[in-house]
């Protein structure tokens, strides 16, 4: 009974949650269906820990770290790397599923050219709207080391859109620049 | 003035338009959800089941290798990270087997560690990675980071060795580091990659020190998840003074006689210990190219690997492991010898497609004493 109890109690946690965590998933690698994959992994490293984290305070908090942790350290991981370009050679139609020329695939593309942790950091600060403190908590590093990777990826996401002409009614100098 | 990047000041409107953009894009048409959460249930159950049991399995081991440490830790004590540990080959390298450059071996690296802390028991060696087919690094894989409440990452040390004629740039990307003399290395220039003039500390835990070798090339030994409580720095001299430079051939536990013409090796790893290698002992693979397709051989002792630690994800735990990647594969001498390709086999039908590769694969068994540089023939 327990254990169905359990289940039923993780079930429905995923089931409110995993859009939520794909959108995230998708800004950390750019790609929906490896997205579902960090999606699927972190879950399932979520139930693993079910037992002892479901009546936390923050779960939404918990799960992101797990899934950011796992996107981080798929990026070191030599079968990453080794999938990772087999899937580009592979799969480069992939692209096509973002259907938004004008803004959604410039802004993929300048984020996938982001490494790893900067654009970790640049979701999490941006899109999670997390503190820097915050921020720090989920990756496991200082908050300086937070606040440089976040410059760095503002700066290196201005370099690389500075050059577009984005339809906006703010216009494309008001990008990232401040 | 505000610091744009204090998570105390609100955001600019340039951050508030680039949290806008972010959200539209998250928001953008996506094809249906593939995550399934009936399948995470039943994967976590069996993670569950394994730890449990390898858990019991470590009581013992626990006993045993304690009572072993005791009698051969290096001066210093068990939580030194500057206590000797140098264990490494003839060649006065730490870590697996490397010979030679016999011009038959993929896996060249430039230089090897002839020294590592304590507890950095897992080598990785690479070639031809992040698109640079000459590239090569040497990564060592230690104890858990310290001086941290989320202890997740593994303290690591990557060594790579810049062409020559080349100065490395202080510009990282996205931001410009800072020239910090040091103390010479082994009588030549040495430097660390600061974050702010006179601050050799780089951005948050981790640390670069570039130093130039005999030949004139520069150096970089580069540490992440590394603070001053794992004497970060005393590491990388340390380390630094006794890198091994000289290119080297690592062994390999197979070889690939008469390679298919057009067939042309573009990458190449060897990961040493269960960090390195997925939870196995080691994994070995060579990626080839054939009219611009990727195809690999990977080998990895026919065992089940070690439970993952500290959320470290392997091709076994890993989602990623569900990609439906065609492959053959083959058992001999204890090597599990697999060809896989993204592609499927049909581009390869003029080499035989995948068991044409395969059947040219001969294992070299798991003891490390048998296995080769001369690889390619």
């Amino acid at each position: 009974m327990a254990k169905q109890t359990r289940d039923a109690d993780f079930t429905a946690f995923v089931a409110a949650r995993a859009p939520w965590l794909r959108k995230v998933a998708y800004l950390l690698c750019g790609d929906w269906h490896r997205a579902d994959d960090l999606v699927q992994e972190s879950v399932t490293k979520l139930y693993v820990r079910w037992g002892r984290i479901s009546k936390v305070d923050n779960l939404d908090g918990y799960v992101r770290t797990v899934l950011v942790n796992t996107f981080l350290a798929e990026q070191r991981s030599p079968w990453a790397r080794w999938s990772a370009r087999r899937r580009d050679a592979a799969l480069p139609e992939r692209a096509a599923v973002v259907p938004d020329p004008d803004v959604s695939v410039d802004l993929r593309a300048a984020l996938s050219a982001l490494p790893s942790r900067q654009r970790a950091t640049v979701v999490l600060r941006y899109y999670c709207d997390l503190t820097v403190e915050q921020t720090a908590a989920a990756m496991g590093c200082s908050t300086g080391n937070v606040k440089s990777q976040s410059s760095r990826g503002l700066h290196a996401l201005r370099r690389l859109l500075d050059h577009e002409t984005v339809a906006s009614a703010a216009g494309p100098s008001e990008r990232i620049t401040s | 003035m505000n610091d744009p990047y204090d998570g105390s000041s609100s955001l600019s409107a340039a951050e508030q338009r680039l949290a806008a953009e972010l959200t539209a894009l998250a928001d953008s048409p996506a094809p249906g959800m593939g995550s399934d959460t009936a399948w995470a249930v039943r994967t976590g159950r069996s993670r569950l089941l394994r730890r449990r049991l390898a858990a019991l399995g470590a009581v013992t081991a626990v006993s045993v290798g304690a009572a072993t440490l005791g009698v051969v830790w290096p001066e210093g004590g068990a939580g030194s990270t500057v206590a000797a540990a140098a264990s490494g080959s003839g060649s006065g390298s730490v870590g697996p087997r490397v010979g030679p450059d016999t011009g038959h071996d993929p896996l060249v690296v430039q230089a090897t560690f002839g020294w590592l802390p304590a507890g950095f028991d897992d080598i990785e060696y690479d070639k031809g990675f992040s698109g640079q087919p000459e590239a090569s690094q040497a990564k060592a894989i230690g104890p858990k980071q310290t001086n941290t409440t989320t202890d997740r990452n593994r303290q690591l040390l990557f060594l790579t060795v810049h062409a020559p004629g080349v100065e490395p740039p202080l510009d990282l990307g996205g931001g410009l580091r800072y020239r910090v003399d040091t103390t010479p290395i082994n009588g030549r220039p040495a430097y660390w990659v600061g974050s702010a003039p006179g601050n050799p500390a780089g951005v948050g835990d981790d640390r670069t020190l570039r130093f130039k070798l005999a030949d004139g090339r520069w150096a970089e030994l580069h540490a992440s998840y590394m603070s001053d409580a794992d004497n970060v720095a005393n590491v990388l001299v340390q380390a630094a003074t006794e890198v091994r430079t000289e290119p080297r051939a690592v062994a390999m536990p197979f070889r690939i006689k008469s390679l298919p013409a057009g067939l042309t090796p573009a990458s190449a790893s060897l990961g040493y210990g269960p960090e390195a290698a997925g939870g196995y002992p080691w994994t070995a693979s060579i990626g080839f190219t054939l009219n611009g397709k990727w195809i690999s051989v990977t080998a990895h002792p026919d065992t089940t690997p070690a439970p993952p630690t500290n959320g470290r994800v392997t091709r076994e735990n890993s989602l990623l492991a569900s990609v439906d990647v065609p492959e053959a594969c083959k058992s001999s001498k204890g090597v599990k010898l697999c060809v896989s390709a993204m592609d499927g086999e049909a581009p390869f039908a003029s080499i035989g497609g995948f068991n044409g590769l395969l059947d040219r694969v001969t294992s070299r068994g798991t003891d490390e004493n048998a296995w080769t540089t001369e690889v390619l023939h």
